[in-house]
């Protein structure tokens, strides 16, 4: 290995288990699950009911500028917020090398303020107008914008979760905004682990936020097939009938092995390698096993093992028919009949499709498999990453 | 194929202001022309912006294939529209065809760069007039119960990232696709990082580029709502005026570029626009309304371009500024640069196409790379137009108004986003390279 081989030294995370890592880790341990009846916008309507949201987080008592949090879409918040938690869990407080910190975020689609459509609407239509009326746009130059947030576009752009983490932690180095999907997490770890082995940053901080539960995301996904209308995520389960959005953020720090020694970290995982594979057969996650198969076989061939390395696998878990049957079929393609032991829990904290694959290695981190594991994600895009992370005995600092 | 290899501009597809095909786009940024007239895509009685970098007469079937062409129809989406059509004109450009079949897909990427999605006022309509109750607030349970039907609302016509998956099929891209939204820093971002990609050796083609257009209502609003348009009442054609004292806002753009990268060794016989060097990346970490003052952030993205190009300031000859005619980039742009390079004497000449194509926001790293390209073919620097006089803070040698003629081995193309992210691409002429 290398002085600058990739390790993982914190992770953190805002969840709907818990409002950080050991509230999350403890839920987890206590087999919660945070799946319920979305309660963030009258939903009983909707087909699809149920979702995971994070409850009781009070951005401005967690975030250091309270000023700022009010131009925060709500992922920008939880990013911070998982930020924050990482950093204090890899200890690296006030790193001297914090210019070159790296920063690799995935978010999802812009986060559309409701309130704020319908205020400019309502002021599109002329006071007298009969229920839906057209849209006046010439209104909007005369008042209507007047009624509008002029910093709305900058709280809805999706790269306000990176530039928010990057003022709250005063990261400068390499980075990249990318998304919105659900491989876009791990494609972020990859991304970081490549800066920091080819020296371009000393240390990175990567991950994803994502807060689909509002009316857009859901019926977004909904309108895809991709939700459960019985509420319930069963990944590979027989009765799945698809999965529930959840949201979240993740964090993971990562840095060379090198300078995590010299500052006597805890190292907790090795990135060992990264592989990504992209399916041609129609919009939505991969049905078609050889997607992941790909991606898995890319990332062992970058950590340089044997599909009998293995020691867990973690899938993506989606909880819909199709995508998990793709799944399983190829993992007995890729581990033939030993087939290592599976996490798939998204039946407790739903699917947070841009910080989705960040979230599952911050869990795996903090509960490590017995040897290397394979996390793999995919995206309505199309898009799988696959991951192979190694835990390290974390009790031993070096 | 692993190692270090060296990156070829092999496919350049473009649709922009100023035109829709490679040579002569390069040929109107050496010439100075403007492709910035009226803003007339919405009706703007009223309204204080009057200009706009517009495509002008696009239309999808005279470049995509007729099941683009089918899909695309009604949906009013003029980004999507715009990316499909450069990145079909890249394939072409580079292969005369398809991508080659010894090219195995697994080893294809495609990284594209976009922003918001570009909904537009009729969708706007659809979506939620039937759902506002008489007192403006919404009705979710109205809403809930049309939401799984055909006609259900939400339905997102207008995915910021639709272009990138039709794109990634049909060119039987099976390797990396990544989808960037690194704001205005986003397009550079995304050729900068499929250029690692093929010089680090995990990919063998990959197309890389960006779209936008946010010349819809809602969108020229937001940024006039953040102050960053020019109101100016000028000519229209005189109002970008990047470094300029009498700047005071940037012109909104719109298009696409996208750039087939090959490794050198693959090209054989065919024209290479130029070889990608470097990139590097910055954030201001300032805040997230204003880049910070001094520069630091854009200077860093510049020096790690050169660290990663293994090359030296002085070896450089041109930088294609993000310049976009705002108060606070240009000096803090100008401030940046001279951190680098050193000041007037020391720096290499420097200038902004936006000038002349406006901001593409996402897209503009990769519209502006043109400018670059330009540069190494024809030894010759793309003008900053309406260069009248000078801002005394703006020091620099902007090649005001006019094409120069000079050696052009190694240029810098910079692109700076919302939110403090930073670009900056290195390119070489091919045969320059070490």
């Amino acid at each position: 290995m290398s002085d600058r081989a990739p390790v993982i030294t914190g992770v953190g995370m805002i969840t709907p288990l818990g409002n950080d890592r050991e509230a999350t880790l403890a839920s987890l341990a206590a087999g919660d699950s945070a799946v319920g009846p979305i309660e963030r916008f009258d939903a009983s309507t909707f087909p699809w009911p149920a979702g995971a949201e994070v409850r009781g987080f009070a951005p401005r008592k967690v975030l250091p500028d309270r000023k700022a949090v009010k131009l925060m879409s709500p992922p920008a918040r939880l990013a911070v917020a998982a930020a924050l938690d990482a950093r204090r869990h890899a200890g690296d407080e006030a790193p001297a090398d914090a210019d070159d910190g790296g920063l690799f975020v995935a978010a999802g689609y812009e986060t559309i303020d409701l309130d704020s459509v319908l205020r400019m609407m309502a002021a599109c239509q002329p006071p007298d107008a009969a229920e839906g009326h057209p849209i006046d746009v010439t209104r909007l130059w005369a008042e209507a914008r007047y009624r509008m947030n002029p910093l709305n576009a900058l709280k809805i752009l999706p790269n306000m979760a990176l530039a928010h983490v990057s003022i709250a932690l005063g990261l400068r180095g390499a980075n990249s905004s990318i998304g919105p999907h659900g491989a876009a997490g791990l494609q972020a770890l990859a991304d970081a682990g490549r800066a920091v082995s080819l020296g371009e940053a000393p240390f990175a901080l990567a991950g994803g936020a994502d807060s689909p539960i509002n009316v857009f995301m859901v019926s977004y996904f909904g309108a895809e097939g991709l939700l459960s209308r019985r509420g319930v995520c069963e990944p590979f389960g027989p009765d799945a009938d698809g999965t529930v959005p959840g949201e979240a953020a993740a964090m993971v720090w990562i840095e060379g092995e090198e300078r995590a020694r010299a500052r006597g970290a805890a190292l907790l995982a090795r990135l060992r390698g990264c592989g990504q594979a992209h399916g041609s057969g129609g919009y939505g996650p991969p049905r078609e096993p050889d997607v992941y198969l790909d991606a898995a076989r890319r990332a062992l061939a970058e950590a340089g093992l044997e599909t009998g390395d293995v020691r867990r696998w973690v899938p993506d878990g989606w909880g819909v028919p199709a995508v998990d049957r793709a799944e399983a079929l190829a993992a007995d393609r890729l581990f033939g009949d030993r087939v290592p032991p599976r996490r798939a829990d998204k039946d407790r904290y739903g699917h947070a499709f841009a910080a989705a694959g960040a979230l599952e290695v911050a869990i795996s981190v903090a509960d490590p498999a017995a040897g290397p594991e394979l996390i793999w994600s995919a995206g309505v895009d199309g898009t799988v990453a696959a991951l192979v992370l190694e835990p390290l005995d974390a009790g031993g600092r070096a | 194929m692993s190692g270090r290899h060296r990156v070829a501009i092999t496919g350049v597809g473009v649709v922009c202001p100023l035109g829709d095909a490679a040579g002569p786009v390069m040929d109107a940024m050496l010439a100075g022309r403007s492709g910035i007239g009226p803003l007339d895509a919405f009706p703007t009685e009223g309204f204080e912006i009057r200009a706009a970098a517009q495509v002008r007469d696009f239309a999808l079937d005279r470049y995509a294939p007729g099941e683009f062409v089918r899909f695309m129809a009604g949906k009013e989406d003029r980004k999507t529209e715009l990316g499909l059509a450069a990145c079909e004109l890249a394939v072409r450009d580079a292969h005369d065809g398809p991508v080659p079949a010894e090219v195995g897909s697994g080893r294809r990427g495609l990284f594209l760069a976009t922003g918001l999605g570009s909904n537009v006022v009729s969708e706007t309509e659809e979506d939620f007039l039937p759902h506002i109750r008489p007192d403006a607030s919404f009705d979710y349970r109205s809403a809930g119960r049309r939401v799984d039907r055909v006609d259900s609302p939400f339905r997102w016509r207008h995915l910021s990232d639709l272009a990138v998956h039709m794109v990634a099929d049909r060119h039987g891209v099976e390797g990396q696709v990544v989808t960037n939204y690194s704001a205005c820093a986003a397009g550079a971002m995304s050729v900068g990082q499929a250029f690692r990609e093929v010089r680090d050796g995990r990919l063998d083609w990959v197309l890389a580029g960006g779209f936008e257009s946010m010349i819809h209502p809602f969108g020229v609003l937001s940024f006039q709502l953040l102050g960053a348009l020019s109101e100016s009442d000028r000519p229209l054609q005189e109002i970008s005026r990047p470094f300029d004292r009498d700047r005071d806002g940037f012109v909104i753009g719109e298009g696409a570029a996208a750039f087939v990268l090959e490794p050198m060794e693959r090209v054989g016989g065919r024209p290479v626009y130029g070889e990608l060097v470097g990139l590097g990346t910055s954030v201001d970490a300032h805040r997230v309304t204003a880049p910070s003052p001094d520069g630091a952030g854009a200077a860093l993205c510049m020096r790690r371009a050169l660290e990663d190009a293994r090359r030296p300031a002085e070896d450089v000859d041109y930088v294609n500024a993000h310049g976009t005619s705002t108060l606070l980039n240009d000096v803090a742009e100008t401030l940046a640069i001279k951190r680098v390079f050193g000041p007037r004497g020391q720096a290499p000449p420097v200038s902004s196409t936006k000038s002349m194509v406006g901001h593409a926001v996402a897209a503009a790293g990769n519209v502006e790379l043109l400018a670059v390209l330009a540069a190494l073919r024809d030894q010759a620097l793309p003008p900053t137009i309406n260069l009248d006089h000078p801002d005394p803070e703006c020091d620099l040698d902007y090649v005001p108004r006019q094409a120069r003629e000079a050696p052009v081995r190694l240029a810098l193309s910079n692109s700076f986003g919302f939110g403090g992210q930073n670009a900056c691409l290195a390119v070489a002429r091919a045969e320059e390279s070490p």
